[in-house]
Parts: structure tokens; C-alpha cells; sequence
């Protein structure tokens, strides 16, 4: 795959459940494409998992 | 149209089993039943967000996800199961064929022992139309009074308190949230809810409930213009047990979900599942084990292997105060609490090595501990001598 534009894919944490946010992954099931960047997914999405809001993502530093 | 998989339960355990088998590639019809109006929603909010700022609970899945999946969702109550004619029967008289049949039934709370005096009186929160009704009541209410010191009776003292309501805690126990945290970060806790202003009855009985309050069978009356009864939840397989499956305080299940019917599997809360350590299972009631199961039943109809087993997660949200665990705590045998993150973290060994993990307000440093469990003790105290 190439380098998508805007530099690499970054991972997200969930910091009470630990679910992992992957840009390249998106969350399908939850209404977010493939490909969609962190600042782009809508402020009312929710962690998957436990519901958690957007604000208690943290970054992953490593990928 | 041919019969295929109905799932009983439209909750965290019928969603994602739904979810995780299509992702897998399962074709046949999915039908998801549930006798609760409201679209699948995040029960763990009811207790939290929804109590403290009157928020709605959180959708499972975006309203357009069944249509897209091709999951039906039907609204009814699923009354009996005829096993050997492969149909279900709801409570409208309907009958529907199933190929393979899920149950997802949950739980319900225990409720106050029928004999207690005036136990009808007091309220418990399990789903929605419990949200409706407390939230009437916390609105004419004053004083609470919450029997149950467990994680979800904390939950909604600290939410009543931080309305202002004056709040007691009844607990039977010396110690608080017995079943999930040890007593060291049990203690922090609770003092932690002293300085907020609620008030303890540690090692308390009640011997009534009335409309002015709870008196203890110490003789002390606790005045209270609402009762709450936080005291655990029990399986709901009743359904189950009347067709046929084995039951023992949960639907009995395989390491794949199988119950003891043919083409019939359970998960959930209303599920208990087989654990390593032992003999009689465990129904861990929680998210993080739910969606485990859900992957594990997703496999077993797909024919893929069994996922990979990780420390199972539990968290609580208590005023301002955030408390997470994973890993079983009776197994520790010994542990240390330290300061971390502006909170706590507390780390549990056995046999040597990391086996649990619990945090009050230290999420990072607890997301990075339970990457440890299974690690050497003797790393531990060496980076204690060095930090
Ligand atoms: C207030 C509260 C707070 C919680 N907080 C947390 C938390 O912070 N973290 C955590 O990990 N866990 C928490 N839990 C536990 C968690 O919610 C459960 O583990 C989870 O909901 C289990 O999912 P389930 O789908 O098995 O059961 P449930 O969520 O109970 O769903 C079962 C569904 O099946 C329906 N049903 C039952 N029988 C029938 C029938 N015969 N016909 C049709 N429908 C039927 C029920 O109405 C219900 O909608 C909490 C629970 C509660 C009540």
C-alpha cells in the first residue's frame, strides 16, 4: 500500500477499555470508513467497546 | 424463506455476536429478538453519564448498521423454546423456525430477599424503563438511601451526591466492591466518597424497608425518601431451563458457547462460562468477557479457531473518580500500591508474577500495566528499588 497522503496511519487507545482506534481500520461497524483520519470522526462517536467518548482516546505512540 | 439464526437478547451479547458473525462471513438470515423497545444501547452508561447529567445512553451501533448487516431486529418477548421442533414462541403467539438458536438474555437484579419487610419498596436500575423511573423519583427525592456496596450502588450514590442529594450506603460487608477490588484501593475509595459527603453503614444488616427510611437490624433508622437496592443480578434462564438446558446459576456452556441442546448456545451474562481455574465456571458479568464470548460463538459457527484469551477488563465511573481492574484479584496472594498518574495503581501477584491489576485515576499507567500481567514479580521490585 502506498503512503497516504498526509503521513502515516496513526493508533488510537481507548484509555478505560484499552480498544485500539487504527485510522488504516477505521470502525466500520460503527459508521467510520477505512481511512478516516482521528480528527475527522464525528465528536458523538463512541468507543465501540465501553462507550467511552472521543475525548478519552489517548495516542499510540507505537504503532 | 429457510430458517436461520435467531438471537434472543438484543443487548451487548446479541449485538455483537450478530456483529462479529457477519464480519466472519455468515450468511444465513439473522434475526436478533429483545423485549425491550429502545434501539441496543450501552447498559454501563445507565449507572454513569446517564444518572450525573441526564444524558441518554449511548447507541451499540449506528441505526443504520442492522439494515446494512442484513440482522433483523424484532421487538417481543421470546416465551418458550421448543428444542426439538427447532421454534421459538413469543408472547404475541407468533412462532418462528431456527436453524441455530443464541441466547442473550442477561441478567436481572437480584432484588431484596422476598420475606424483607417492604421490600417492594425499593428501586433497581437494570435497563431503560428503570433509567425513567429513578430519575422521576431522584428528581422528588431528597434522601437516599442505597443497599449495596457494590460497583453500580457507588455509581449511582456518587451521581446522586453530586446532585446534592444527601446519600447512605448500606453493605453487609466489612469492606466495600468485595467482589471486584481488594481492600486496600477499596479503603481509598470510600474515603474518597467520605470527603464528598456520603454517609457508611459497614457490616449492616436491614431488617426494613419503609416509605420513611431503612432501619437496621442494629436499631439505627436511616431516614430516606428513596431506597435503591444495588445487591447483584441473577441469569435469566428461565426460558432456557423450561426447554430443556442445563442450568446452575447461568446457562451451562462449553468453551464454544454450546449449551447442552443441540444448536442452541448462550452467552453473556446469562451464560456461565467454563474458566481454567474453576470447576464451576464463571459468569463475570462484564462487557470485556461478554465480547470475548461473543468472538468465541462467532468462531465455533464459522468453524475458525477460538480467539486467544486475554486478562478480562472492569471499570467504574464514581463522581470524578475513575476505577478500572483486570485479572481475577482472588488470586493474588499478596500486592503493593503505589502512587501514579495524580491516583493509584495497585499491582497483584501469584506464584510470582503479575496477576491482576486495579487503578483509581490512573488510566494510563493502568493500560500499561496490564500489558504486563503474566510478567516476573522480581522485574516489579527491582524498578521500585531503582524509581
Ligand atoms: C447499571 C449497570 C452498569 C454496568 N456497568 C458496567 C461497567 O461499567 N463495565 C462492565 O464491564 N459491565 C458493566 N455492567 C454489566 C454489563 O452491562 C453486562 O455484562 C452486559 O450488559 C451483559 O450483556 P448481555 O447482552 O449478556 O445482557 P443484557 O445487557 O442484560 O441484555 C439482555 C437483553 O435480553 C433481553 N431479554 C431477556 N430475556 C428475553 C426474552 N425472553 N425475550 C426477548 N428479550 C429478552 C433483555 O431485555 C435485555 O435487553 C453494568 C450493568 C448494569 C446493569
Amino acid at each position: 500500500m502506498t503512503e497516504p497522503v498526509g503521513g502515516p496511519w496513526r493508533v488510537w487507545e481507548c484509555i478505560l477499555c484499552g480498544w485500539i482506534y487504527d485510522e488504516a481500520e477505521g470502525d466500520p461497524d460503527g459508521g467510520v470508513a477505512p481511512g478516516t483520519r482521528w480528527e475527522e470522526i464525528p465528536a458523538d462517536w463512541l468507543c465501540p467497546e465501553c462507550g467511552a467518548k472521543k475525548a478519552d482516546f489517548d495516542m499510540r505512540l507505537v504503532a | 424463506m429457510s430458517a436461520g439464526l435467531i438471537i434472543v437478547g438484543a443487548s451487548h451479547a446479541g449485538v455483537t455476536v450478530a456483529a462479529e458473525l457477519r464480519a466472519a462471513g455468515f450468511q444465513p438470515a439473522i434475526t436478533l429478538v429483545s423485549d425491550e423497545t429502545s434501539e441496543p444501547y450501552h447498559r454501563p452508561h445507565l449507572s454513569k453519564e446517564c444518572l450525573a447529567t441526564d444524558a441518554e445512553p449511548g447507541m451499540l451501533k449506528p441505526t443504520t448498521f442492522y439494515e446494512e448487516k442484513g440482522i433483523e431486529r424484532l421487538n417481543a418477548r421470546v416465551d418458550a423454546i421448543d428444542p426439538d421442533g427447532r421454534r421459538i414462541v413469543t408472547s404475541d403467539g407468533k412462532s418462528f423456525e431456527y436453524a441455530t438458536l443464541i441466547l442473550a438474555t442477561g441478567a436481572k437484579p437480584r432484588g431484596l430477599p422476598a420475606g424483607l419487610p417492604g421490600a417492594e419498596l425499593a428501586l433497581t436500575l437494570r435497563d431503560r424503563a428503570d433509567l425513567g423511573v429513578l430519575r422521576a423519583r431522584l428528581a422528588t427525592s431528597r434522601q437516599l438511601a442505597i443497599i449495596g456496596g457494590g460497583l453500580i450502588g457507588l455509581e449511582i450514590a456518587a451521581a446522586a451526591r453530586s446532585k446534592g442529594m444527601s446519600v447512605d450506603v448500606v453493605e453487609c460487608a466489612d469492606r466495600l466492591m468485595s467482589r471486584c477490588i481488594s481492600p486496600e484501593l477499596a479503603n481509598l475509595v470510600r474515603e474518597r466518597h467520605v470527603a464528598a459527603g456520603i454517609t457508611f453503614h459497614m457490616s449492616s444488616n436491614v431488617k426494613a424497608v419503609t416509605s420513611q427510611g431503612i432501619e437496621l437490624t442494629d436499631g439505627v433508622f436511616i431516614p430516606a425518601d428513596l431506597v435503591i437496592a444495588s445487591v447483584g443480578s441473577q441469569p435469566r434462564t428461565e426460558l432456557a431451563a423450561r426447554a430443556g438446558l442445563t442450568c446452575d446459576d447461568g446457562i451451562l456452556v462449553g468453551v464454544d458457547g454450546s449449551s447442552s441442546v443441540t444448536g442452541i448456545f448462550a452467552l453473556g451474562d446469562c451464560a456461565r462460562w467454563p474458566d481454567p481455574g474453576l470447576t464451576r465456571g464463571i459468569r463475570h458479568e462484564s462487557i470485556a468477557a461478554t465480547l470475548w464470548q461473543a468472538k468465541a460463538v462467532a468462531a465455533a459457527l464459522t468453524g475458525r479457531p477460538l480467539p486467544a484469551s486475554t486478562p478480562l477488563r472492569l471499570w467504574s465511573q464514581q463522581g470524578a473518580m475513575r476505577i478500572q481492574m483486570a485479572g481475577p484479584i482472588e488470586a493474588a496472594t499478596h500486592g503493593h500500591i503505589t502512587a501514579a498518574e495524580g491516583g493509584h495503581i495497585l499491582y497483584g501477584f501469584s506464584t510470582g508474577r503479575l496477576s491482576s491489576v486495579q487503578a483509581m485515576d490512573a488510566p494510563r499507567a493502568f493500560n500499561t500495566a496490564v500489558a504486563r500481567i503474566g510478567s516476573c514479580e522480581a522485574d516489579f521490585r527491582a524498578e521500585a528499588a531503582t524509581s
